[in-house]
């Protein structure tokens, strides 16, 4: 199970990374990264709806309340332009991290 | 399976909203967005060999204790944190966001002090006056002053609050303008009264047309803050009783 830290750290290119898929909402996207981390990724779940609102005040992402086929209604989340710009950047931090951290372990195997 | 227990489901999210609800942390639109998720993880936990109650309790553990939530829910709807949560206008469908309130709070403060600043030095005269019989008795003029002090101060806590002061909810702001009111009520009777019914049966009181002139803007302006009090204050009464039987706002 990853840190808190690192939860908190990774919310935000994860939600963005999911929602290049096309639009979602909160519960399914819990599910998507639930499925994709192989459960070691659990949010608490209500916490990441904070987030979202943060998002979509700084424009990442923006909402509308649809009614599903099942009758029940939900706020779907869609990137925006300004989403896209930020994965980009996020991307850029996570492989730089994921680099060097990979070319560290590559180098002294013993560390692992 | 033996799952003929009282527990109701509905009932029972019924009442968790209600419970989340009691929080000013949440907006009525975050409640119906939680409700949404709790009956999706229900319905994703269904069928999975738990009884409804049990069901009802892991998903209501996976969205958060409310004491965890509610933090990061306040953050997000602080309107001191930017285009945050909103205060509810006079107008009941109007937000008026707290920022706005503030400013609006600040230039009441500045003209009240203006007012009261203008006022002081005629009152110095008027007391002078007295002596010779026609000014305000002493006793009267000090409430007018005091009142129309207190009005300056709390109209100045309310801009404070309304700025910038984290700790401000809509009730404080609201108490602060019934208060500012209920103070610019009395000063302006005090005011009326001794300028005017009084004194005039001694024949030492204002003329007519300078009584009108003093009678229109204190009555347009007290009915400006009772109608922007009481009508918020209604508002308020009403929110909260809905808030509290979780029934969500309509879009």
């Amino acid at each position: 199970m990853l840190s808190k830290e690192l939860v908190a750290a990774s919310t935000v290119p994860l939600v963005l990374s999911v929602l290049t898929e096309g639009e979602s909402y909160g519960y399914a996207l819990i599910q998507r990264v639930r499925e994709l981390s192989g459960g070691r990724i659990e949010w608490t779940e209500g916490m990441l709806y904070p987030v979202l609102h943060w998002m979509e005040r700084e424009k990442m992402i923006e909402s509308r309340w649809r009614q599903a086929e099942t009758g029940r209604k939900r706020k779907y989340y869609r990137l925006r332009k300004e989403g896209r710009k930020a994965l980009h950047t996020e991307q850029r931090h996570w492989l730089t991290v994921h680099a060097t951290l990979d070319r560290l372990w590559k180098t002294k195997p013993t560390l692992i | 399976m033996e799952d003929q227990t009282d527990f109701d489901l509905n009932r029972a999210i019924r009442h968790w909203r209600g419970q989340l609800g009691q929080s000013p942390a949440y907006r009525a639109e975050n409640l119906e967005e939680l409700e949404a998720h709790l009956r999706d993880s229900v319905s994703g936990l269904m069928g999975k060999g738990l009884t409804e109650e049990e069901v009802f309790l892991v998903a209501t553990r996976r969205i958060g204790a409310s004491g965890a939530l509610e933090p990061e829910f306040a953050k997000i709807n602080d309107p001191g944190a930017g285009a945050g949560r909103r205060w509810w206008g006079p107008f009941g469908q109007v937000p008026i966001p707290r920022r706005i309130l503030g400013l609006m709070a600040a230039a009441a403060t500045v003209l009240l002090a203006t007012v009261l600043f203008a006022y002081l030095p005629l009152v110095g005269r008027v007391g002078n006056l007295t002596a010779s019989g026609a000014g305000l008795e002493l006793g009267e003029w000090q409430v007018t002053v005091v009142a129309c002090l207190t009005a300056v101060m709390l109209s100045a806590i309310l801009a404070l609050c309304s700025l910038g002061v984290r700790f401000a909810s809509s009730l404080t702001i609201l108490s602060g303008l019934a208060l500012c009111g209920v103070t610019g009520t009395v000063g302006a009777l005090y005011s009326l009264r001794s300028q005017t019914g009084i004194l005039n049966q001694y024949g030492h009181g204002v003329a007519y047309g300078e009584w009108w002139a003093s009678v229109i803007p204190w009555t347009f302006a007290l009915g400006l803050v009772g109608l922007c009090a009481g009508s918020s204050l209604v508002y308020w009464v009403v929110d909260h009783a809905r808030r509290r039987a979780g029934i969500p706002l309509a879009r």
